[in-house]
């Protein structure tokens, strides 16, 4: 059975219980190859939920951002929250539940084993102009993209997330029900993070100059970023002001890197930021970075055992570095 | 001095013959369009084949300062902002002229904006008829089109070996008659080319929005539960807000240290939660689905109210660039379902 038949039957079932008061999950989007994050709260409602490698968003974000309709607080009473996530979505609801930033008793997790999402801009610019809603279906090594009518296969490298590509979890490491065939997690070797170890510090800062000029502050890798959900962020400070409002290298960079520090033993490479991004700034080089550093140094990655404490409330006594303990 | 034809491969030259005057124009950044400075003429893209900039930011910047300050042994010095050089924008859409067209009541109506107002008289607009739409333009709707010339000063349009060169404005006759030599006269055959062209554009765009009375049927439907729906998903960025080539509203900070610095006007996106809120810590826009609401009122009915122009030219740089699918069009097209 596939997966959007699985989910539907799944959300049925869900959504006429007493004790879930919604469900997150995706629908098809308004035109082209768009899907849409939905919340649906009746069982008639579950025909609309889809799952493709179109869905592309970490709807775990939902849990955190203030004020959701039916998630707010005051609603939280009704029951518990429903929530489709993939892999990499399911690590980022590890980190939050090690942090306490949402408790497990709320949610009923639909874990479905992804084997991998498009990146949407790469489609969009191999098949331009789509208005009529697209599929895309990924078999055997290949997408299937039926676009206004007509299918292309086109090899999966092709147009795959890079996210994807170097994904280790493609089951979810938390759920309640699982849609798909399980496999096994695999170790990362953060292949991808040599290419910039390879460069001099004054090539990545020639680099990271032109990357972060372009920046225009918009806050969109912020806001849908699963873990940057203080609810008072630095950057919206004006007493003390961290970072000005002026837009130009200096303020972007002491963002960004503000950003990725804070993002350092946390992040769970959903590369949400960089799908984001008006300005195709490749953030998630930052946080792959200090990913690997994190790894290196302590060793740990974040969200990939739903048990392990937050990175920041660890320590060990043998710890070689005499820090601040 | 009547419409002319320009060599494409004389375009080079005829910007180079503006020496005098300030040349904006896209270059590329990393794959992305950008409206920048040109000092070398070669180094700007001029192949515009691609759509993501807006040059709101020619007349309307990102960051602007207003004024410096510096003060020393009591004695307080203030720099005023500094003049507005005489500027050509070139490569521009229809649609996003039409957005000055729309800024121009606002910044230079009753309340006259002085940085704003220098820069507007002191800048030529170029444009550039759009070739290929994309699948989210839908300007027709809101009464333009590829080849539209509202706001400009000279429309260049793509027909072949040629611009079919459109003059627009007197400015833009006096800009042109300066390198008058490089232009050719248009024959029957150019004409019919451009007109085939403008023609193919407009058949091209497939999205479209019915507006008729969208004014009075929004605030009808204010209380209604659709935007908790859109509320819901949106995630509460500045990428419409900042994208859009009709957004105005901005901040004005201080910045430096008490004894020298500057007053500096930013960009800022009624989507923040910061924007409404007040010192007493009270917000009155709560949350994302009042934010999106105000945002959608304040295009199609505030604005329309108070500046006569509806706040929006369907260039769709919004629907393309938000991160979860909310869909001005669709919005619109709720709203209308709603109250019929």
């Amino acid at each position: 059975m596939d997966a959007t038949r699985s989910l539907r039957e799944i959300a049925r079932e869900v959504l006429s219980r007493d004790d879930i008061a919604c469900l997150i999950g995706y629908e098809q989007g308004s035109y082209g190859f768009r899907v849409s994050p939905c919340v649906l709260t009746s069982p008639d409602e579950a025909e609309r939920l889809i799952f493709s490698p179109l869905c592309v968003h970490n709807l775990t974000n939902y849990l955190t951002l203030e004020n959701i309709g039916p998630l707010a607080a005051q609603d939280l009473s009704k029951g518990r929250i429903a929530i489709v996530v993939k892999g990499c979505d399911s690590r980022a609801l590890a980190v939050l539940l090690a942090e306490n930033g949402i408790a497990r008793d709320r949610l009923f997790v639909i874990g479905v084993c992804s084997p991998g999402v498009v990146d949407l801009k790469k489609l969009e610019r191999r098949f331009p102009g789509a208005v009529a809603c697209g599929r895309v279906e990924l078999q055997n090594g290949a997408f299937f993209i039926t676009c206004e009518g007509a299918t292309t296969s086109v090899p999966a490298g092709e147009l795959l997330s890079a996210k994807c590509t170097r994904c280790k979890t493609r089951t979810p490491v938390i759920y309640d029900v699982l849609v798909g065939e399980p496999d096994q997690p695999k170790a990362d070797d953060y292949a991808d993070v040599a290419a910039q170890e390879a460069t001099s510090m004054k090539e990545r800062l020639s680099k990271w100059r032109a990357e972060l000029s372009r920046c225009i502050r918009c806050y969109a890798c912020r806001n849908v970023c699963p873990l940057c959900y203080c609810s008072d962020c630095t950057l919206d400070r004006l007493r003390p002001q961290f970072i000005r409002r002026t837009v130009d290298f200096q303020e972007n960079l002491m963002f960004h890197v503000t950003r990725a520090f804070h993002l350092a033993g946390r992040c769970i490479d959903c590369g949400e930021c960089e799908r984001v991004c008006p300005q195709d700034i490749p953030l998630m080089e930052l946080n792959r970075k200090l990913a690997k550093d994190v790894k290196e140094l302590f060793e740990y990655e974040a969200g990939r055992d739903p048990a392990a404490k937050p990175l920041f409330a660890t320590f060990r006594p043998e710890d070689p570095d005499e820090g601040i303990l | 001095m009547k419409n002319v034809v320009l060599q494409k491969s004389r375009l080079k030259m005829f910007l180079r013959s503006l020496d005098k005057t300030r040349l904006i124009a896209p270059v590329n950044r990393g794959g992305k369009t950008r409206f920048e400075v040109i000092e070398d003429i070669n180094k700007a893209h001029l192949d515009l084949d691609d759509y993501t900039a807006s040059p709101k930011g020619a007349l309307f910047p990102q960051n602007e300062t207003l004024f410096s300050f510096c003060s020393r042994d009591g004695k307080l010095d203030i720099a005023p902002a500094q003049d507005a050089p005489q500027t050509v924008v070139f490569g521009i859409r229809p649609c996003d002229a039409k957005s000055f067209v729309i800024l121009d009541p606002l910044f230079t109506g009753q309340v006259e904006d002085p940085y704003y107002r220098r820069r507007r008289d002191a800048t030529l607009l170029i444009g550039h008829a759009c070739k290929a739409p994309t699948n989210r333009c839908f300007c027709p709707s809101l009464g333009g089109s590829p080849g539209g010339t509202e706001g400009l000063d000279v429309l260049l349009t793509d027909i072949g070996d040629d611009y079919f060169v459109e003059i627009v404005s007197d400015r833009g006759r006096a800009l042109l008659k300066c390198a008058a030599a490089l232009f050719g006269e248009v024959a029957e055959s150019h004409a019919s080319k451009k007109e085939k062209a403008g023609r193919k554009s407009l058949d091209s765009i497939r999205r479209a929005v019915d507006l008729k009375l969208m004014h009075e049927k929004l605030p009808k439907v204010f209380q209604s539960s659709i935007w908790q729906t859109m509320g819901n998903k949106c995630i509460g960025c500045g990428i419409c807000t900042y994208n859009c080539p009709t957004c105005h509203c901005f901040d004005i900070q201080d910045e430096g240290r008490p004894n020298q610095g500057r007053r500096v006007r930013v960009w800022d996106a009624c989507m923040y939660p910061e924007f409404t809120l007040h010192a007493s810590g009270e917000n009155p826009r709560k949350d994302r689905s009042a934010r999106i609401r105000n945002r959608i009122m304040h295009k199609f009915t505030y604005y329309p109210l108070a500046m006569g122009h509806i706040g929006c030219v369907g260039c769709g740089r919004c629907i393309e660039l938000c991160p979860v699918n909310e869909d001005i069009i669709e919005i619109l097209n709720t709203v209308r379902a709603a109250h019929d």
